[in-house]
């Protein structure tokens, strides 16, 4: 149908060039990563709408709109405005006189972020794998800019300000970061030099070595290790060998306790971290305080709205905190609550991966997941008292624009992986100095087929 | 192990890796290898959520401390109220500042651990009296004083008013009043002001109600819990005590607010009109031994906590005692009866004297042949001391301990004294003669009062009541008014013959004439006794002036007793003669509580007496008008003025200024009783047109207004005790 091409990578090129080397014994003709060379309106029309046959030999159904997936990020952020609400109830009133403060601009946030997840929900995940390399210089681009044109809040400089907007670009790098190690690594992992280290690793490393510098530099160091965790376990998901990442695992491991021993004030956190009964009055007074309201709460919880920890001794009880509140005011069982909703979230996730059509799909839909995970597990970390502070949100419960708006997106972004996205679609021609064939290079979809 | 990357990569790079199905099995698996780590981790911090909780009993002590904290306080005193459940002292609720010390520090949260003396907690300490002291007025040192002193509390000012407590919030909103809180709390409020004021009085006060029965009108002192936020301000409370619960006793009075306020302005008058020192008055219900009023000069409000004279601070009525002079002829008149030593027709000569060893006892002024009746009449002394010698010694000290005198009522006011009686055993001729008229014997004003209401009972002994109701916080009448049984020292026939006898006391010829009411027979006694003097005898110019009135005499219903110190009135036709004898002093101030008293109390007009509505307005009219004519006759004579010009002739009326002929100004009325309104307005010739009663409150025309002769002004009254209710009282809310 469509003539073969030097683009290896788009969904309508042929067979790679590679495979069409008649010395490489290949099993199958069809295209590793490729839909396009599937060559059957006929195939489709007879086996149902969604049937794809994948980049290996199986069969594989997308998951379609995974509707679990979506309650459980609702019950989430319903949540998330009844806590992040209460806990910041006291806050709101003492400081700003309108107890409603907090939660009105949570609920507009929460609006922005319904519509940013139903708006990615039903944009072609493949879209991404054009976009990744660009979304990741623009990224860049932006942590850049936040040391010279960043605003300062709470004596970190993280929010950047598009007119009346603010975000903050560490929370979007961490998508846009997915994004770009599915679409290398997916590459990567086709070719199989996903196991060398200089084609496989050093890029990324690279990458993540200039994104966690930018971040450091705000300082922000939590958004450094989440996209350290999501190279490694993403690495590692793509077929990376183990040793090497073990190897620079340690290593980095060993740099930056050194380096945490060597910063002062980070080091005094450590301190109040192990011994955190004896900082509870200063270093340690957050995560102290913290775990008393988890105490407090028992099993049951003081009752919504019936904390006593939010009153001023738990700060940032509506962001990074909230879970001790949930703690507090609903007791084990409503922390128990969110850890099972995070678990199933990272259960669904994975199924969707396990679905997608391509390899990209498949590590991006891991990528996302592994970012709610990771970032739930070391938010729970932290206000547990098993990891150091770090200022790492709730996804979907904490008060905070950025992040609930870059988590819908993640979660949007997952849920179109799940529904399959749309195998044929085209992107306008990027700039690209490689040259397109003419002609229709659309190719009918089976839906058009299966509407005849 | 990177020296071995390169070797291993030529193979690596082969393109013959795993099939894209070996891949996804090898993703798969390590996707769940990744994925059950991160849930895993997440169980993992449940269950160490759950040690939190389990082990909550090691850390909830420092969860309470540092939220919660204990208070002391006492609950809500309980109110005072009159016989008709008027309030007359109450607690209302009010703010205190005050502050935690320790917290009078910069906000930041280094500052945590900054010394007190810090130059930086220094400089906000005093940032914060200075702004406490702008707003309040308080004194900066004092301020400052309490802000650095150790421990977590201290009071900064107490009872802020509405004004400065909106202030003070605004600036602790703006975070510029660290560690400073206003709490909520009770003052004693006294809606009346100087009504009762030294009856109800203060807790640090003698002889009064709030001091003599704070055990029952106090609040219980209860452990309230409260909540304190992360910089340690108090924030609410957790058990707020119930007021109903725990809140104090409120008493009711047997004391009658109207008639009080009418014995305290009647007295302050008479006090002002006798040019005297001070004075007392008392009104007592005689059936019932209940104190109807308790009024003193010079009157106090207890809102005032400063500057109060140590004289107004106690209850003169049971504090102070005096010799009672003539009054007590009454009761050695009445023992005598009793004993059947003396008829009331019985002669007796007053001529000459009468000699008992050691001193010639005579009358002020000379009498010739009297009877008994007629010896309480004119006061005589010659008489007196022979009734008494009938009767002896031990029988008048008994009769006279037996009216109460010589002992401490048990009215139950602390500070109350016995006065002075002493053993008869010990009683020298002269000094028994003495006291048979009064002297060398001391008394209160309650136990004169008491004495004579067994007279107007019917000869029963009833002791002074002045607490009637005692109502629990919770509103259950926990002590209620039982009329205890009396006891009869007089038998009824005896009890009239006195009561007859005093009332030719204010008839023509006897000693309080000015007594004499309208439409009520009064029966009294008046007592002019001179002082001791502490340097030895009696004083030649210090005198107690007295006069105690029985009324209606056909069937006493109040017995009032009102005692003058010192007065100093001149005689207006001869300046020389100084007026001081309880006729002249102290009967028209009974007179004119009871011309009160008894219409309110609805007690009917003695048969035979002319009614006369001394308020009637067409009564008052004409009399007014007679009083004028004679006025301006007089002073026409003086000034040489034909009156009938409408010229100022004389003197002009006072507040009242006449332009031209005819045309005047409105004077200015406020402040004045209708009565002496009426009096500047019909003097002014204009006519009148009042609404309610009491003292002018608004006029209209208002004062300077021209108007023509024959204009009508209207008056707006009001009572002074509503006028006193102060804004407070009422923005303070219903207690």
């Amino acid at each position: 149908m469509s003539l073969v091409t030097p683009d290896h990578d788009s969904p309508l090129s042929a067979a790679p060039t590679e495979s069409a080397d008649p010395s490489r014994p290949r099993v199958r003709q069809l295209g590793d990563d490729d839909l396009g060379a599937f060559s059957g309106p006929t195939l489709v029309s007879q086996q149902a709408p969604v049937m794809t046959v994948s980049d290996d030999d199986l069969v594989r159904h997308p998951v379609g709109m995974d509707w679990w997936l979506l309650s459980t990020v609702a019950a989430l952020a319903v949540m998330g405005v009844v806590m992040a609400f209460s806990a910041s109830y006291y806050l709101a009133v003492h400081r700003f006189n309108d107890e409603h403060l907090f939660l009105v601009r949570h609920l507009r946030f929460l609006g922005i972020a319904t519509f940013t997840l139903l708006l990615f929900a039903n944009v072609p995940y493949q879209v991404w794998k054009k976009l990744a390399y660009p979304a990741m210089f623009c990224a860049l681009l932006a942590l850049m800019a936040v040391p010279f044109f960043g605003i300062t809040r709470n004596r970190a400089t993280r929010w950047l300000a598009l007119g009346p907007v603010m975000f903050q670009p560490a929370e979007l790098a961490k998508v846009v970061f997915v994004a770009y190690l599915a679409r290398s690594l997916s590459k990567k992992a086709q070719r199989n030099s996903i196991q060398t280290f200089h084609v496989g690793l050093a890029p990324h490393f690279l990458v993540w070595a200039v994104l966690g510098l930018l971040c450091m530099k705000q300082p922000d160091l939590g958004t450094t290790l989440v996209l350290a965790v999501l190279l490694f376990a993403m690495t590692f998901m793509a077929g990376a060998r183990v040793a090497p990442l073990l190897f620079i695992g340690l290593t980095g491991l060993g740099i930056l306790g050194a380096f945490l021993v060597h910063n002062p004030m980070r080091s005094r956190r450590i301190t109040a971290f192990i011994d955190n009964f004896a900082h509870r009055a200063d270093v340690g007074y957050q995560l102290w305080n913290s775990k008393l309201a988890v105490a407090m709460g028992g099993f049951f919880g003081r009752g919504l709205g019936a904390s006593h920890q939010k009153l001023g001794f738990v700060p940032e009880a509506h962001t990074d905190f909230v879970l001790a509140i949930i703690g507090e005011e609903l007791g084990l069982v409503g922390i128990m609550f969110i850890a099972v909703c995070f678990i199933f979230l990272v259960w669904r996730g994975l199924r969707i991966a396990m679905s997608a059509r391509d390899e990209f799909g498949r590590l991006f839909a891991l990528g996302l997941t592994v970012l709610f995970g990771v970032q739930a597990a070391v938010n729970f970390g932290v206000v547990l008292g098993l990891l150091p502070t770090k200022g790492l949100t709730l996804p979907f419960v904490s008060y905070g624009g950025t992040s609930l708006i870059v988590m819908a997106m993640a979660a949007g972004i997952l849920l179109n992986i799940g529904r399959g996205g749309n195998p044929d679609v085209v992107l306008p021609a990027l700039p690209s100095l490689r040259q397109r064939p003419s002609g229709n290079t659309r190719v009918r979809t089976p839906a058009h087929e299966g509407a005849r | 192990m990177s020296l071995s990357l390169p070797r291993r990569r030529i193979a690596l790079v082969d393109r013959d890796g795993p099939s894209p199905s070996a891949r996804y099995v090898r993703t798969r698996r390590r996707a769940l290898v990744v994925l059950l780590i991160c849930s895993g981790w997440l169980l993992a911090c449940v269950a160490t959520a759950a040690w939190h909780v389990v082990h909550v009993d090691e850390v909830r002590r420092y969860a309470e401390q540092n939220s919660t904290y204990h208070r002391k306080v006492r609950t809500r005193r309980g109110d005072v109220r009159d016989r008709n459940g008027v309030t007359l002292a109450a607690d209302v609720r009010t703010e205190h500042l005050t502050c935690d010390p320790r917290w009078v520090r910069p906000t930041h949260p280094e500052a945590r651990k900054l010394k007190v003396n810090d130059p930086e907690v220094r400089k906000v300490r005093h940032d914060v009296a200075d702004l406490l002291h702008k707003v309040t007025g308080a004194r900066r040192a004092d301020l400052l004083g309490r802000l650095s002193r150790k421990g977590a509390f201290a009071y900064l000012v107490k009872n802020l008013t509405i004004e400065q407590s909106r202030k003070i919030r605004a600036l602790m909103f703006d975070q510029k009043l660290p560690g400073v809180q206003i709490e909520q709390g009770f003052a004693r409020y006294f809606p009346n002001h100087k009504l009762a004021g030294s009856l109800i009085g203060r807790r640090n006060w003698s002889g009064n109600v709030e001091r003599s029965f704070d055990t029952q009108l106090r609040g219980q002192i209860v452990e309230i819990r409260g909540h304190k936020n992360g910089a340690a301000e108090r924030i609410y409370f957790d058990g707020a005590p119930d007021s109903s619960h725990f809140g104090g006793r409120s008493l009711s009075l047997t004391i009658d607010e109207k008639i009080q306020a009418v014995a305290e302005h009647q007295l302050v008058a008479g006090v002002r009109d006798g040019h005297a020192k001070f004075g007392i008055a008392i009104v007592m219900d005689v059936a019932t031994g209940e104190i109807l009023a308790m009024a003193q000069t010079p009157q106090v409000d207890p809102n005032e906590t400063r500057n109060v004279a140590a004289a107004a601070m106690r209850n003169r009525s049971v504090s102070e005692q005096f010799e009672p002079g003539s009054t007590l002829k009454v009761l050695t008149y009445a023992a005598a009866l009793q004993e059947g030593k003396v008829t009331p027709g019985a002669h007796f000569s007053a001529a000459g004297g009468f000699r008992v060893p050691g001193k010639l006892i005579t009358d002020s002024h000379a009498h010739g042949d009297l009877t008994a009746t007629e010896c309480i009449k004119v006061s005589s002394n010659v008489c007196l001391a022979k009734i008494a010698w009938r009767l002896g010694r031990t029988k008048l000290e008994a009769y006279l301990r037996d009216f109460g005198l010589g002992r401490r009522t048990d009215v139950g006011l602390i500070g109350e004294i016995a006065g002075q009686l002493s053993d008869s055993a010990s009683w020298r001729p002269v000094k028994f003669a003495n006291i048979a008229f009064g002297q060398g014997i001391a008394v209160t004003g309650l136990q004169i009062v008491n004495a004579f209401a067994v007279i107007g009972n019917g000869g029963v002994f009833r002791r002074p009541r002045l607490l009637r109701d005692v109502v629990a916080a919770d509103g259950t009448v926990v002590q209620p008014f039982e009329l205890e049984r009396g006891r009869r020292i007089l038998s009824s026939k005896v009890a009239r013959q006195v009561v007859d006898a005093m009332a030719t006391v204010c008839e023509k010829g006897g000693t309080a004439r000015r007594a004499r009411l309208d439409n009520y027979k009064m029966a009294g006694k008046t007592g002019t006794a001179q002082q001791y003097d502490p340097k030895g005898g009696y004083s030649k110019t210090h005198w107690v002036a007295s006069f105690i009135g029985l009324v209606p005499a056909e069937k006493p219903r109040l017995a009032i007793f009102v005692a003058i110190d010192t007065p100093m009135k001149r005689h207006k036709k001869y300046p020389s003669i100084i007026l001081r004898t309880g006729g002249e002093i102290a009967a028209p101030v009974v007179r004119e509580i009871a011309r009160f008293s008894l219409p309110y109390l609805g007690v009917p007009s003695s048969p035979g007496a002319p009614y006369l509505a001394y308020d009637d307005p067409v009564v008052a009219r004409e009399r007014h008008e007679k009083r004028r004519a004679l006025a301006l006759a007089k002073l026409a004579r003086k000034a040489k003025v034909d009156v009938a010009e409408g010229e100022a002739v004389g003197e002009p009326p006072p507040r009242l200024t006449v332009v031209r002929p005819g045309r005047m100004r409105v004077p200015d009325l406020r402040g004045l009783p209708l009565r002496k309104a009426i009096d500047q307005l019909s003097h002014a010739g204009l006519a009148v047109e009042a609404k309610g009663s009491g003292v002018v409150l608004s006029q209209r025309p208002a004062a300077g207004v021209m108007v023509t002769n024959g204009d009508r002004v209207r008056l707006r009254l009001a009572r002074i005790s509503a006028l006193a209710a102060a804004e407070r009282y009422d923005e303070g809310g219903a207690p």
